[in-house]
């Protein structure tokens, strides 16, 4: 009886067994469940979110301004394409469709897109949430480079560069206008004409400021031309020459044939009118300058007395800031190099930003009849510290 | 001698009816004991299950939920809010004091309309996240925040692209602090936060 009894309690033991370890197999499949899954989704948007970032490190725009074509270049110079989610066109508006200010949707690897300065897009806003400023960058671009083509061409930064020399093309250029006196002793010569011998034959310069079609150069047609050399110092450079018109042809100064003669004491003002804008970048203004000159007699060029001077003239007040230069001769078989230049201080002439002529004057004083001028030549003029207005010929 | 047959007969039943009576007792018992204990045992489950969704829900936002400076200027910034994951969620944005002793969420500009829908909620239901724990705010009583609308989600959420809020900073008495929250269980808890300088 008493084993009957034990029979059933075992019975109802088991099964109680199964069912508390039943619920406890499916309580711990269920946690285990869970954390795993915790854990997957969890790893998962880690994974994506490092995806992401690493995606988003990868962008890259280069804002480049096209100084030539006045243009501003977006291009894609990142790892990855570049889904544009946003274009701001001002500081306060935007458009979400980047096609209405020209830009795709998607710029490709490698990909350039070019747009005028005021076109330019403020920002563009990728859809990996890297917002590339555009216009500001370009506009400082264009700043520094016009800062730049002012330190280089302009010379404000202390330094010539070909593009602020007046000389051979520039010096004939179609927008010259240089006013000339030339004085032989204290006599003003009415008959002065300044030339220039270049592939075309020669050409003469006569202007009035006052009226643009005088400007520039114009062949020399009705007079034959007794001047022998071009360049007279054999630099390669040609020079532009004082030279007197008689009856039927063009001489040079000290020349029997100009009726000047003897020449030995020559005063030569040339103003360069409009030919410089100073801007408020410049500090020190330097005019650099080369006079070839042929002496005859027994002297060398070196003991001839030459003395330049060189004026700034503004347009606005003309107000005038001048300063002597100075000098250095060299000689070779008569013909005398002079070359020097000034020195103009902002801070010490209190000149203003303004539009400019300069004036630059050369006496040369041989101190003896026998030691005679023959021919009076400007090869160039260069400035420092200011940007020339005059165009080479192309 | 048939009398004492038949009295052994019936106590063999009386005694049959006993075990019986006890092993339905004992099962009853297990039974009820079992079922107790598998029905405790599954409502921890269920209510850790249900913890563990949640907290796998706002680990997802925290590592999705991206806020970056879009614009800024003198009076506004601007910042793109963007989920990295498509993915059907509920946000709100709300606006703070850097303490979040303050709701300045009226310094909040949606710039793009029927992007963000204004709504009170209130503060019991509204969590901050510090440390990686979340607490009540300190904000008491109801607490404005925008939604996000449907239209924003299936535009900007979906389409993982950035939505952009901006803040307006002469609403500001101090620096402000913008959070994104993600509803859920019609509670908010804040997935991402950004300082704005007033």
């Amino acid at each position: 009886m008493l084993s009957h009894k034990r029979r059933w309690r075992g019975q109802v033991e088991v099964t109680g067994a199964i069912i508390a370890v039943g619920v406890l197999l499916l309580v711990i499949t269920t946690l285990f469940y869970s954390i795993i899954q915790l854990q997957q989704a969890t790893s998962d948007v880690f994974a994506k979110r490092a995806s992401f970032e690493s995606e988003r490190s990868l962008e890259r725009v280069s804002v480049i301004y096209d100084p030539e074509g006045e243009l501003c270049v977006v291009k894609n110079a990142g790892g990855v394409d570049i889904e544009v989610a946003r274009v701001w066109v001002s500081d306060s508006d935007f458009v979400e469709e980047p096609e209405v200010v020209g830009l795709p949707a998607t710029i490709r690897r490698g990909e350039s897109i070019s747009f005028t300065l005021d076109a330019a897009p403020v920002a563009v806003v990728t859809r990996r949430g890297n917002a590339f400023e555009v216009r500001s960058e370009c506009l400082r671009q264009a700043a520094m480079a016009r800062s730049l083509v002012e330190v280089i061409y302009g010379g404000v930064g202390g330094f010539i560069s070909s593009q602020n020399i007046i000389g051979a093309t520039r010096l004939t250029s179609d927008q010259v206008c240089i006013v000339y006196e030339v004085y032989s002793g204290d006599s003003k010569v009415d008959n002065a004409v300044l030339v220039y011998g270049n592939e075309t034959g020669w050409i003469y310069h006569k202007c009035d400021p006052n009226n643009p079609s005088t400007y520039g150069w114009k062949l020399v047609t009705q007079y034959s031309i007794n001047i022998t050399e071009s360049d007279l110092d054999t630099s390669q450079v040609n020079e532009a020459v004082i030279a007197i018109i008689t009856s039927n042809s063009l001489v040079e100064i000290g020349d029997p044939k100009s009726g000047l003669t003897p020449v030995t004491k020559v005063r030569v003002n040339l103003t360069l009118y409009n030919v410089t804008r100073i801007s408020s970048n410049a500090d020190v203004i330097t005019v650099f300058y080369k006079f070839v000159i042929q002496i005859q007699g027994n002297a060398p060029p070196q003991q001839v007395s030459y003395n330049p001077r060189v004026a700034l003239i503004a347009l606005s007040s003309s107000v005038r800031y001048g300063a002597p230069g100075s000098i250095a001769v060299s000689s070779r078989q008569n013909v005398g190099v002079v070359s020097g230049y000034v020195v103009l201080p902002r801070y010490f002439y209190e000149f203003q930003s303004d539009y400019y002529s300069v004036e630059i004057v050369l006496e040369i004083d041989t101190g003896s009849a026998a030691i005679k001028i023959f021919s009076v030549r400007l090869e160039y003029i260069a400035f420092t510290g200011a940007e020339i207005l005059w165009k080479p010929l192309p | 001698m048939v009398a004492c047959g038949r009295e052994a007969v019936k106590r063999a039943s009386l005694r049959g009816q006993s075990d019986l009576i006890g092993v339905v007792v004992l099962l009853g018992a297990v039974l009820i004991i079992g079922v107790a204990f598998a029905g405790m045992a599954l409502t921890s489950v269920s209510t850790f299950i249900g913890v563990n969704r949640v907290k796998t829900a706002l680990s997802e936002d925290q590592s999705s939920v991206f806020i970056y400076v879009e614009r800024e200027n003198a009076t506004h910034t601007c910042l793109g809010v963007l989920r990295i994951v498509p993915d059907y969620r509920v946000y709100a944005i709300g606006l703070f004091t850097s303490d979040l002793s303050q709701d300045l969420s009226g310094a909040i500009i949606p710039p793009e309309p029927d992007t963000l829908v204004p709504r009170t909620i209130e503060s019991n239901r509204i969590y901050r996240l510090y440390q990686g724990e979340y607490y009540s705010i300190p904000v008491k009583g109801l607490v404005n925040v925008y939604f996000l609308t449907d239209q924003a989600i299936r535009d900007y959420i979906l389409q993982r692209k950035p939505l952009l809020v901006c803040v307006d900073k002469g609403g500001l008495p101090s620096d402000g602090y913008l959070v994104v929250f993600s509803f859920i269980n019609n509670e908010l808890y804040e997935v991402r936060g950004w300082y704005v300088k007033s």
